[in-house]
């Protein structure tokens, strides 16, 4: 989890059982070298946004402003100082947004990173930049017309059914899915956790066969006759 | 622009409507396959208003916990939690953090994968 104005990182377990409160104290806390380049100068416009890629054992981590930006890193040691990296400039010129607030990897390896000021979800390949799609969540109300303050704050993927899950600060959630998702086969392989070089845990994707009954037949003709699929 | 489909309402949710959506002109897909697509379109399952009071409007990070199939909901102030919800938005547990500042996007399933 990040903390936005310390401009730090905490990693901590979750156990089973309700309530529990966990301290920071209990919590491995890393900082970041000064050649990460992270705005540390301006409280509110940190990091906003963090993901793990399970399968190369690899963070990525958004800047909130000041400059909008894009960082990749491993856990070093305890003790250690995070040593991030920028693969490519996440600029407002770019990529037409004006602030990122959430991350999320899919099994591609490509990123989702989510835009609260510009309403839109950005996907793109980490390696080069390249801006493989985009899509405006302004859209997905009735009417086109968003509610006064939409505020998406957060992102999340579900690998098993190609399901989007946005949470919207004003207490909204909203899932947004593709029924054309088929996981990719590079994903199946197992992923892992790496932290300061050594592999520590894996974890193994399994498609769930998910019941989409649901989906209008009538409406799938339609979008096919008017060539939307 | 966009195109609405007609949907029914789905059964498992409040307050909630579906549609698919066209992108505007000359935007792409989003890809979430091996290859890029552009076929693909993402219909809104659920819009849920409510995600349950404890949010009190400082939402701040959302992650995917693929062991359980929940989610990690973090609060940024008043003062900081974690919620752990199902896909539908019910909260089924709260997660106390004391000394943290200003949480924010959390990829809990790595801290998970520590155990």
């Amino acid at each position: 989890m990040t903390e936005e104005r310390r401009d730090r990182i905490a990693v901590f377990e979750i156990g089973s059982g309700s309530p529990i409160t966990i301290d920071i104290s209990a919590a491995q806390v890393y900082t970041f070298s000064a050649a990460s380049g992270l705005n540390t100068a301006t409280d509110n416009f940190g990091l906003e946004g963090l993901s793990y890629n399970p399968s190369t054992g690899t963070f990525a981590m958004v800047q909130e402003k000041s400059s909008v930006a894009f960082f990749e890193f491993s856990l070093p040691a305890v003790g250690t100082v995070i040593n991030a990296t920028s693969p490519f400039n996440l600029s407002a010129a770019t990529y037409g947004i004006t602030d990122a607030a959430g991350v999320v990897h899919l099994p591609s390896g490509n990123v989702l990173i989510l835009s609260d000021e510009s309403e839109t979800l950005l996907e793109i390949d980490p390696a080069t930049g390249d801006l493989i799609g985009t899509f405006d969540l302004g859209a997905t109300h009735p009417g086109g017309s968003p509610p006064a303050s939409y505020q998406p704050e957060g992102v999340a993927f579900n690998p098993a059914t190609g399901d989007i899950y946005v949470l919207s600060e004003p207490d909204a959630f909203y899932v947004l899915s593709n029924p054309n998702y088929v996981l990719p086969e590079r994903a199946r392989a197992e992923p892992r956790l790496v932290v300061d070089g050594r592999r520590c845990g894996s974890i193994a994707f399994r498609r769930r066969r998910v019941d989409r009954a649901h989906y209008s037949p009538r409406a799938r003709r339609a979008s096919r006759r008017d060539g939307r699929w | 622009m966009f195109v609405l489909v007609p949907g029914q309402a789905l059964p498992w949710c409040g307050f909630h409507w579906r549609q698919s959506l066209r992108l505007r002109h000359g935007w792409r897909h989003l890809s979430t396959r091996q290859e890029s697509i552009s076929e693909a379109i993402l219909i809104l399952l659920l819009a849920r208003i409510d995600t349950g009071a404890p949010l009190s409007q400082d939402g701040s990070g959302l992650t995917f916990n693929p062991v359980s199939s929940t989610l990690y909901v973090v609060r940024n102030s008043g003062p900081e939690r974690i919620f752990e919800m199902d896909a539908v938005s019910n909260v089924l547990r709260t997660i106390g953090i004391t000394g943290f500042q200003d949480t924010e996007g959390s990829p809990i399933s790595a801290a998970i994968l520590l155990r």
